[in-house]
């Protein structure tokens, strides 16, 4: 069980987690709470795609000495819930921003978030990360990474929108 | 031609030949990595990595890597003469990294090896191992890629998938005189295709995979790699008589029946549509031929207003409220019903799938004329790939790429739809007779026959026409109760360049996109209504949204992507009696009756060569028909296509189908057409999104069969040396004898090429709410203020060419959707159901 769930962490523990995220995915849609017409296809296959890759990269990373191990609940509502359904719609409420911008507001928001997964389910956890000695170190480095969420997320949209592969549509490449 | 033949490198050659060094380089470093140890030369940094030294390391990782800096430093040496041996450290790299990956999930003897200052599980090594394998090989393939597409050209196909088609056309036009190498034909189709605007051509690229891979089934190399002459044979073997002769099992026969008709249609599209070959076939494009002058001055041409179409850019915002009827298409039914009305003074707003071609834009290339006026409609094939749907996809919808062939809606046929104990169609056929009587004066049809005084019938018509008259006439066929004449059609002075399916350029065929819509435009522009009818061109409507019993909106997308939401007040589907089938099943609307009891006009055309020279190219490419007694349900029409296409129906294999098209100039080409059941169906699904389903009953087979044994009789009876079914397997029939052969040659619809450009039917017209989708005014049960005007409404086939049914069906709808949009309410009208 603890590789599910992590050590000594119960359903109160990730309703909790749940929660948090609830919290943030109706702070982060206020801005913009109604997808537009033409930006559907694009949010949905981000929020398949970024699960996806976060759900398999977590493990495969952590395989190769990267990352510390996420129990595989809390990589599943991480990925699927927090990456997909919630930075999804972080980059649709700010991917006209400047980049920069929207780099802060991705590793800020995932900051907080692994904050509060490392608070209640102890994960995200080591002592030091690159030769840092702190247990911030990981997880700042962690977020730093998530705030890449919009970079790369604009260069796949361009690529796949100048065919409108997966009936993706970017105005600029279109 | 876009190949680079020359002997200097491209820059992304010279790319792959540096990347090539390097990894010589890497792979001679590993060598000497692994072998230091052994012979007691081991650097102090790599002595903490004892497992180098391990002789079961050393000695496989040596011979893996020598073998790939020796592969490595050959091809470096010349990239295009040695490609073969970079293709061999792909595979092997591919498999090296496949092999990793099961070791890593099933391998159980998971050991602890020393490496730097720790210990590391070896399924940890292999992941670092496969990953770096990856990183290396994925370079290489992206090189080799590019390097390739750069020294070919290609802007489609993959290296490999050109390299499968140049090696088909290799053996599939078989000359030593032919007039372009086959690297040049599979250049022709990587060009055409790349200028294709068909969402649904990666079917090609498939098919080329297939044909390319399908060998090493049998452990043979793949198809291109093959010499010609086992090339030929494998073919031959495995894709001609496995299919001819019945030697593999059906689902096995479908495919590679699917896999060699796609492919070999390829390869007769770059041949035969480049221009070096016309004159081999005898073929003289229109505007070279010796009479062209003098047509084009007895039959000037005839100007038409062009048409103001409405595309993506200049669409602003997201939604579209549009104060009147929204109708989704621009054929016939949809054309006629904006026209209607706009007279009634609502206002209409056209949504169209095909991209607008301005009449002054048609040309004599036939491929670039397919990709602009059919795009996916010319790759519609039925989940077996056995039937072809040919529809076009413009402005203007089929009106613009048809042979403007008008039959009316026979008689026997509205009787049988208004039957009350069969279909209860409920038309008010009085009404009905008068709106297609209206049409016919509408679109102006007429006797094809009517000719200027400075030609000759014959000259005007079309040479292969006057044959099968001929024929005809030997039989005494024009002495029974047959029908025998030239065909009547909206078309006015024609100039005869036999380009009818293209699109007409001189403004003769008076097609909607020439006559109706652009009349429609004018007439509100007098009358200063100019903005109360729009056409939008190049979205496609993928979804209808209701409220209760209201449509209120539809969803479009431009080829770009871009979403838009158009709203209304009535919504019209006339989108052809697919795609309307289509959009209702997507809309979630008649779910369990859209898409059912489709039926066709199934065609199969019949070739016949004779002894002079005839030119059937020049003419109106429909020029006679002649039908039967109309419950013999069949129709048989003159026929005959530029070059290009006429390849794709020329019968024969190899050889023999070069052979037939030496003999282009000297043949003549009917079709029939046969009224089919209404068995077919289509639904969203398959790879396409449009899974036809049909399978000819025995009546409708032995129809086609009947219909066209005759046709080859009357050529036969004509003078004909030969006539020559589109069978699978190659069959000439010189004489009545060996005519009478055929049936029994062809066995079922896998031994003959069917197809069709008249489906009917989907959503058909009948009282019965079990049964139909549309009640007597057109009207979808269940809804409000939706209305079907096309095809998809046919209860059963009409047996004959449909534009005319079709329109007059839209004209007797007008009155009903004009006044549900006018009041918003459903009016019940009675009508009259005597018989006709």
């Amino acid at each position: 069980m603890n590789e599910i769930f992590g050590v000594d962490n119960n359903w109160p523990d990730y309703l909790l987690v749940l929660f948090i995220y609830a919290l943030m995915y109706l702070l982060i849609r206020s801005p913009r709470p109604k997808l537009e017409l033409n930006y559907k296809a694009n949010y949905i296959f981000l929020v398949g795609l970024w699960a996806f890759l976060m759900f398999t990269g977590n493990y495969l990373f952590y395989r190769l000495g990267v990352m510390s191990f996420l129990p595989w609940a809390n990589n599943f509502v991480h990925s699927f819930l927090w990456v997909g359904i919630c930075l999804g719609w972080l980059y649709y409420c700010t991917h006209e921003r400047p980049m920069w911008e929207q780099f802060i507001f991705f590793a800020f928001t995932s900051f907080i978030v692994k904050m509060a997964e490392n608070m209640l389910l102890g994960t995200w956890n080591l002592d030091s990360y690159f030769g840092i000695n702190s247990k911030y170190a990981y997880i700042i480095a962690m977020s730093i990474v998530d705030g890449f969420y919009p970079i790369i997320s604009l260069w796949i949209l361009n690529a796949l929108g100048k065919k409108s592969t997966f009936g993706i549509y970017v105005p600029q490449v279109a | 031609m876009s190949t680079n033949n020359s002997n200097t490198l491209t820059l992304q050659e010279i790319n792959l030949k540096s990347y090539l060094r390097v990894l010589f380089f890497i792979y001679l470093g590993g060598v000497f990595l692994y072998l230091l140890p052994a012979i007691g030369l081991m650097p102090p940094f790599l002595k903490p990595y004892a497992f180098i030294s391990d002789p079961a390391f050393a000695n496989n990782s040596t011979i893996k890597m020598g073998l790939f800096a020796a592969l490595c430093f050959v091809a470096a040496g010349d990239v295009r003469r040695y490609l073969i041996a970079v293709e061999a450290i792909m595979v092997v790299m591919a498999f090296a990294v496949l092999s990793g990956i099961v070791l890593i999930l099933f391998a159980s003897n998971n050991y602890v090896i020393q490496a730097g200052g720790s210990e590391m599980k070896i399924s940890t090594l292999i992941i670092y191992s496969s990953i770096f394998d990856a990183i290396l090989n994925g370079i290489l393939i992206v090189l080799y890629q590019k390097a390739q597409k750069a020294r070919y050209g290609l802007q489609y196909f993959s290296p490999m998938q050109f390299r499968a088609l140049e090696a088909l056309a290799e053996v599939v036009i078989t000359s030593d005189k032919r007039m372009i190498s086959s690297e040049e034909v599979a250049s022709n189709v990587d060009r055409y295709l790349s200028s294709f605007t068909a969402k649904t051509k990666w079917v090609m690229k498939m098919a080329l995979m297939a044909v390319e891979l399908y060998p090493v089934l049998f452990l043979k190399p793949l198809t291109s790699y093959m010499r010609p002459d086992e090339r030929k044979a494998f073919l031959e073997r495995h894709f001609y008589q496995d299919v001819s002769l019945r030697l593999a099992p059906e689902f096995i026969r479908t495919m590679v029946q699917a896999m060699i008709r796609i492919g070999k249609q390829l390869c007769y599209m770059g041949y035969y549509n480049d221009s070096r070959v016309h004159e081999s076939v005898g073929y003289v494009p229109f505007s070279k031929r010796d009479d062209s002058a003098k047509r084009l001055l007895d039959l000037p041409y005839g100007q038409v207003k062009s048409l103001d179409v409405l595309t993506a850019k200049d669409i602003q915002g997201d939604v579209i409220d549009w104060d009147g009827v929204v109708i989704i298409g621009s054929g016939p039914g949809a054309s006629i019903m904006a026209k209607g009305l706009v007279e009634k003074g609502q206002r209409v707003l056209m949504v169209e799938r095909g991209e607008h071609t301005d009449p002054s834009q048609f040309n004599e290339d036939e491929i670039e004329m397919v990709s602009k006026l059919y795009a996916d409609g010319a790759l519609q094939q039925a989940a077996d790939f056995r039937f072809q749907v040919i529809q076009g996809s413009a402005v203007g919808g089929s009106s613009v790429v048809n042979n403007a062939v008008c039959f009316d809606t026979p008689l026997a046929v509205l009787d049988r739809w208004n039957d009350r104990n069969g279909i209860d169609a409920g038309l008010d056929l009085e009404r009905y007779v008068k709106c297609n009587k209206a049409v016919n004066k509408m679109i102006g049809v007429r006797k094809i026959d009517g000719t200027p005084d400075t030609m000759s019938k014959e000259e005007y018509m079309n040479p292969g026409g006057a044959k099968f008259k001929q024929g005809i006439t030997a039989l005494q066929l024009d002495k029974s109760s047959y029908e025998v004449d030239s065909v009547a059609a909206n078309i006015c002075n024609c100039v005869g360049c036999g380009y009818c399916n293209m699109g007409c350029r001189f403004g003769k065929k008076l097609s909607m996109l020439n006559n109706i819509l652009p009349q429609i435009q004018e007439s509100l522009k007098q009358q200063g209504r100019r903005e109360d009818f729009q056409i939008i061109a190049g979205c496609e409507v993928q979804k209808l949204r209701s409220k209760g019993k209201k449509i209120t909106s539809l969803i479009g997308q431009f080829k770009n992507g871009r979403k838009v939401e158009i709203k209304g007040k009535t919504f019209v589907v006339a989108a052809g009696a697919i795609s309307s089938s289509l959009l209702l099943q997507r809309s979630g609307i008649a779910q369990g009756r859209a898409g059912k009891h489709i039926s066709f006009n199934v065609g199969s055309p019949i070739s016949a060569v004779f002894p002079e020279v005839i030119n059937s190219y020049k003419g109106l490419q429909i020029s006679h028909y002649l039908q039967l007694n109309p419950t013999r349900g069949y129709i048989m029409e003159t026929w005959f296509n530029p070059p290009m296409f006429q390849s794709t129906v020329m019968p024969g294999w190899w050889e023999e189908h070069y052979k037939n098209m030496q003999r282009y100039n000297r043949m003549a080409c009917t079709g029939v057409l046969v009224g089919s059941e209404s068995n077919a169906e289509v639904r969203v699904g398959g790879l396409t999104k449009r899974d036809i389903r049909y399978k000819p009953t025995k009546r409708d087979f032995d129809t086609v069969l009947e219909g066209v044994e005759l046709a080859g009789l009357i050529y036969l009876k004509a003078g004909a040396e030969c006539v020559m079914p589109n069978t699978f397997k190659y069959h000439e029939y010189a004489d009545e004898n060996a005519l009478k052969q055929m049936k029994h040659d062809i066995k079922d619809s896998s031994d003959i090429t069917l197809g069709t450009g008249h489906p009917q039917g989907g959503n058909i017209l009948s009282r019965d709410k079990k049964t139909g989708v549309v009640d007597e005014q057109l009207r979808v049960y269940g809804y409000d203020n939706l209305f079907i005007s096309d095809a998809s409404v046919f209860p059963t086939s009409v047996g004959v060419n449909p534009q005319i049914t079709v329109m007059a069906l839209a004209d007797y709808a007008v009155p009903f959707v004009a006044d549900n949009a006018g009041t918003g309410r459903v009016t019940l009208i009675k009508t009259e159901m005597n018989k006709v």
